[in-house]
C-alpha cells in the first residue's frame, strides 16, 4: 500500500531521482569527519528558523512592549524559556561552528581555485551571521541589548566618510528609539534571513559543483558517496551540537533577560562574548588608536581572508608548505581566544564591574518579580517608576547620597541612614549624638549624650516609644506596653528640647518627634526639612525638585531601614567638615549655575 | 570487505541518520508544540465579576440603554485598570430592578443595536432580531440575547459581566 503510494508519488514528482541526486554525491577520497561542519551549520540554521518563527508569534517590536513580551516568553509561555534559549544559544553556536568550518576550509586549502567564489560566499555568510546576531541581541530592549547595540552603532558611525549617514540610517534618526528597534527587527526577521537563505543556496550549489576538497595527501582512488557514511557522520555531529545547545539552555534556564532599559541608569555594558576581543583590544590600545581595534584590524583581517585564494594559489601543496598562509589565521584565532580570556578574567577581578553587574542582576530580578502581577500599558519602565524598591535606590543615589550614607554608599555629611530609626540606631543616637554617623558632621550639637540621664529600663522604654512613632499598618508588631511606659520618660527627659504632638520645647530647639520615622514624617523631612529641624536645618528641601510620588517612594525605601541593622565598625577617613556658610553658598552657587 | 560486512555497515549508518534525525526533530517539536499550544494549556480568560456600569437614574423603563462596561483587563503581559471590555443593554423592569443583556450577538459576536421604530434589538451583521425581553425573533441567532445578573447598590447599577460562547443554543460561559 505504502509502496504503491510511493510509486504513484514518484511518477508524479520524480522525487526518487531528486533524492538520489542529493544523496549520491561522490566524495573523492572518502567520507571524513572534517567535512561535518557545513551541514551542522545548515541544521542549526533550520533550528534558528523554527525557533525564530515561534518567538515571532509572541514578540512585540515596540519599546514599551518588547521587554514585556520577552518576559512573557521567558516566564509565562509554556516551553517559552526553552525555545528562546535554543534560539539564543543556537546563534552563538552557529558562530562557533562557523569558526570551525572556516578553520577546516583554510587548513585543507579549500579556498583555492576553482572554489574562490564559494570561499567568498562563506565569508559573506560569516559577516551576515554577525549582523544577524547583532540585530537580534537588542530586540528584548533590555539593558544588555540596548547598550551593546548603542555602542555597536556608534562604532558604525566612526567609519570614515559614510559613518555618520550609515549610523543615522540604521538607527532611524539621531538617537536610539522606536524606529531603531523596528529597524533591528525587520533586519533580523526578514532582510537577513532572506539574504542568508540566498547565500546559503549559492554556497551549497557551488559546493555541489566542485565537491569537498580532500587533504593534499588523500588517496583519491578511494571513492565513496555521500549516502550513507558521510550522512551518518554529519548527523552524529549535528546531534552533538544540538545537544550542547539544549544542555546549555537547560543549564542557564533559557537565555538571560536583563532589566528593561532606562538610559539614565548606569549599566556595566559589555559586547556579546564573541566581540569581547575587540573590546579588550580597544582598551589595551591607546585611545588615539581606538579605530585600529574597531575598524582597521577587522578590515585587515577581512581583506586578508578575502585575498587568501590569490595569495595561496599553488595547487596541491602540503600543509607544511602552506604554513605562511595558515599561521596568520591561527595566530588571529589564538589572539581572539586570548583577548577574550583576558577580558573575562579582568572583569571577574574588577570589583567595580562586579558590583555594577550585581546591581543590574538585582534590577532584572525585581523587574521580573513585578511583571508577574501584570505590566501597565505604559510599559515596564513605568512599572518600575512606581516601585519603591526600584525607584527608591535610584532616587537615593541621585539625591541623598551626597550627604547621607546608606548601605556603605554615600558621604558622611549628615546622619547615616543605614538602619535609620531602628531601635539600635536610636540607641546609638542616645549614646553619642555627636558621633559622625549621627549629627557630628552637621551644625546640630545641642543634644547631650543621654547615657547618664536614663536608667537601662527607661532607655529601653523611650527607644520603644520613639520606634513606635514610625509604625505603619502591616509592620511586624512592636512592644506597645513598653512603648507606653516610654512616653512619660520621653515627656520628662526629652521634651525640654523636643516637641511631641504640639507640646514640649517652647522655643524651637530640636526636631518634632510626632510620628518620627513614619512615612509622613520622612516625606515631610525630605520635602521640607526646615519644618522639622527649624533654623538649625542644613538639608536641602526637595519639595520642588522631586514629585510627590518620588518623595513617597523614597520615604518607603528609607523607612524600611527601621528593620535593618545600623552601620558599625571603624569609620573611613573622613574629609574635613564643610563649614555651614560655605556649604550653603556652594549649594546656592550650584543652583545659580543651573 | 565482505558483502555482508559492507551491508551491515550501511545499515548502521542509515540507522544513525534515522535516529539522529528523529532526535533533532523531537528536540524542536516537543517545545515547539508546547509553545504553539500555550493558549490552550493556559485555559480561558477572566471569570465574570461585578462591574458598576450606570446610575439607576440614567436608565429608562421605556427603552433599553447601551452602556460601556469598563473594568480591569489582563491581556497577555499587560494589566490595565480601566479598559472598555464590552457593552451591555440595560432596561428598568421594576422597582430597583434592571434587566441587562450582553450586547454581543449570540450568533457570531457582532454588536447588537436597538431599533426604536420596530421596538426590537437587531444585529446588523446577519439580520438577527431580538424582542424587548431578549428572545430571538428572526434571523440566524441560535439563542436569545445573553441576559446578565444585575444588582442595584446605592443607586448604582452593577452587572455581573460574563461573556458567552457564540454559535450554540446553550449558554456556555467563557472563562
Amino acid at each position: 500500500m505504502l509502496n504503491r503510494f510511493a510509486e504513484w508519488l514518484d511518477d508524479r514528482t520524480g522525487y526518487r531521482a531528486a533524492l538520489a541526486r542529493t544523496l549520491d554525491e561522490e566524495i573523492a577520497g572518502g567520507a571524513r569527519f572534517m567535512y561535518v561542519f557545513g551541514n551542522a551549520l545548515l541544521v542549526i540554521f533550520l533550528c534558528q528558523l523554527v525557533t525564530g518563527l515561534l518567538l515571532m508569534s509572541t514578540y512585540t517590536p515596540s519599546i514599551t512592549g518588547a521587554w514585556s513580551s520577552v518576559y512573557y516568553i521567558q516566564h509565562q509561555v509554556t516551553g517559552g524559556w526553552f525555545v528562546r534559549g535554543l534560539h539564543a544559544h543556537g546563534a552563538q553556536m552557529m558562530i562557533i561552528v562557523m569558526g570551525m568550518h572556516l578553520l577546516q576550509v583554510a587548513v585543507y586549502g579549500a579556498y583555492k581555485q576553482p572554489r574562490e567564489v564559494n570561499w567568498w560566499l562563506g565569508l559573506a555568510l560569516l559577516g551576515l551571521m554577525q549582523a544577524w546576531a547583532l540585530t537580534g541581541n537588542p530586540l528584548p530592549w533590555d539593558e544588555q541589548g540596548y547598550w551593546a547595540s548603542k555602542i555597536e552603532t556608534s562604532i558604525m558611525g566612526s567609519v570614515p566618510v559614510i559613518g555618520t549617514a550609515l549610523q543615522q540610517l540604521v538607527v532611524g534618526g539621531s538617537d536610539h528609539g522606536q524606529i531603531t528597534l523596528t529597524h533591528f527587527y525587520v533586519m533580523h526577521v526578514a532582510v537577513l534571513p532572506l539574504a542568508f537563505t540566498l547565500l546559503i543556496g549559492g554556497h551549497v550549489m557551488l559546493f555541489r559543483r566542485h565537491g569537498p576538497t580532500p587533504p593534499h595527501d588523500a588517496d583519491l582512488t578511494k571513492r565513496s558517496r555521500y549516502w550513507p557514511a558521510q550522512a551518518a557522520l554529519d548527523t552524529a555531529f549535528a546531534v552533538i551540537v544540538l545537544l550542547i545547545i539544549a544542555i546549555w539552555t537547560a543549564a542557564v534556564g533559557g537565555a538571560p533577560l536583563t532589566a528593561p532599559v532606562d538610559p539614565a541608569i548606569d549599566y556595566p555594558a559589555r559586547p556579546v562574548w564573541y566581540f569581547l576581543f575587540l573590546y579588550k583590544l580597544r582598551i589595551l590600545l591607546p585611545p588615539s588608536l581606538e579605530q585600529v581595534a574597531t575598524l582597521v584590524l577587522p578590515g585587515i583581517a577581512g581583506g586578508f581572508l578575502f585575498a587568501l585564494p590569490f595569495l595561496d594559489h599553488k595547487a596541491r601543496q602540503s600543509t607544511r608548505q602552506r604554513l605562511p598562509w595558515l599561521v596568520p589565521i591561527f595566530a588571529g584565532g589564538l589572539g581572539i581566544g586570548l583577548l577574550t580570556w583576558v577580558a573575562l578574567r579582568d572583569d571577574s577581578k574588577d570589583a567595580h564591574f562586579q558590583k555594577a553587574s550585581k546591581q543590574a542582576d538585582e534590577r532584572a530580578r525585581r523587574s521580573v518579580q513585578l511583571a508577574a502581577n501584570g505590566i501597565p500599558p505604559s510599559g515596564p519602565l513605568d512599572m518600575l517608576a512606581h516601585d519603591p524598591w526600584s525607584r527608591g535606590p535610584i532616587l537615593y543615589a541621585e539625591q541623598c547620597a551626597t550627604c547621607h550614607v546608606l548601605n556603605g554608599e554615600g558621604e558622611y555629611n549628615g546622619p547615616v541612614q543605614t538602619g535609620f530609626a531602628s531601635r539600635a540606631w536610636l540607641d546609638g543616637l542616645l549614646h553619642d549624638p555627636d558621633d559622625p554617623r549621627y549629627f557630628g558632621r552637621t551644625n546640630i550639637h545641642d543634644m547631650k549624650a543621654m547615657d547618664d540621664k536614663l536608667s537601662a529600663d527607661e532607655r529601653k522604654a523611650v527607644i520603644e516609644f520613639v520606634f513606635a512613632q514610625g509604625a505603619e499598618p502591616g509592620d511586624p508588631p512592636h512592644d506597645t506596653e513598653l512603648a507606653s511606659r516610654g512616653e512619660p520618660v520621653f515627656r520628662d527627659k526629652c521634651m525640654d528640647c523636643h516637641v511631641f504632638k504640639g507640646e514640649g520645647a517652647d522655643t524651637f530647639d530640636g526636631p518634632d518627634f510626632t510620628g518620627y520615622g513614619s512615612l509622613a514624617w520622612i516625606a515631610k523631612q525630605i520635602a521640607d526639612p526646615k519644618a522639622i529641624y527649624g533654623d538649625s536645618n542644613e538639608m536641602t528641601a526637595f519639595a520642588e525638585d522631586l514629585s510627590e510620588t518620588d518623595i513617597r517612594l523614597l520615604s518607603i525605601y528609607v523607612r524600611q531601614q527601621r528593620f535593618a541593622a545600623p552601620e558599625t565598625g571603624p569609620l573611613p577617613k573622613l574629609p574635613p567638615k564643610k563649614a555651614k556658610a560655605s556649604q550653603k553658598s556652594a549649594e546656592k552657587a550650584d543652583r545659580d549655575d543651573e | 570487505m565482505s558483502k555482508d560486512a559492507s551491508k551491515s555497515r550501511r545499515d548502521f549508518f542509515s540507522w544513525v541518520v534515522a535516529a539522529g534525525g528523529s532526535a533533532i526533530a523531537t528536540l524542536l517539536t516537543v517545545p515547539g508544540l508546547a509553545y504553539v499550544l500555550d493558549p490552550l494549556l493556559r485555559g480561558a480568560g477572566q471569570k465574570g465579576r461585578w462591574i458598576r456600569v450606570a446610575d439607576l437614574g440614567s436608565v429608562s423603563r421605556e427603552h433599553p440603554v447601551a452602556v460601556p462596561v469598563i473594568g480591569e483587563q489582563v491581556d497577555a503581559w499587560t494589566k490595565a485598570s480601566a479598559v472598555r471590555l464590552g457593552t451591555v443593554w440595560l432596561r428598568v423592569v421594576g422597582e430597583n430592578q434592571v434587566s441587562a443583556w450582553n450586547a454581543e450577538c449570540p450568533h457570531l459576536g457582532c454588536k447588537v443595536s436597538f431599533e426604536s421604530e420596530k421596538d426590537c434589538f437587531t444585529c446588523r451583521c446577519h439580520d438577527s432580531t431580538f424582542a424587548l425581553d431578549g428572545a430571538v425573533q428572526d434571523g440566524p441567532a441560535p439563542r436569545g440575547l445573553d441576559s446578565l445578573e444585575t444588582r442595584v447598590q446605592n443607586g448604582q447599577i452593577e452587572v455581573q459581566f460574563i461573556r458567552f460562547r457564540t454559535q450554540i443554543k446553550e449558554r456556555v460561559q467563557i472563562g
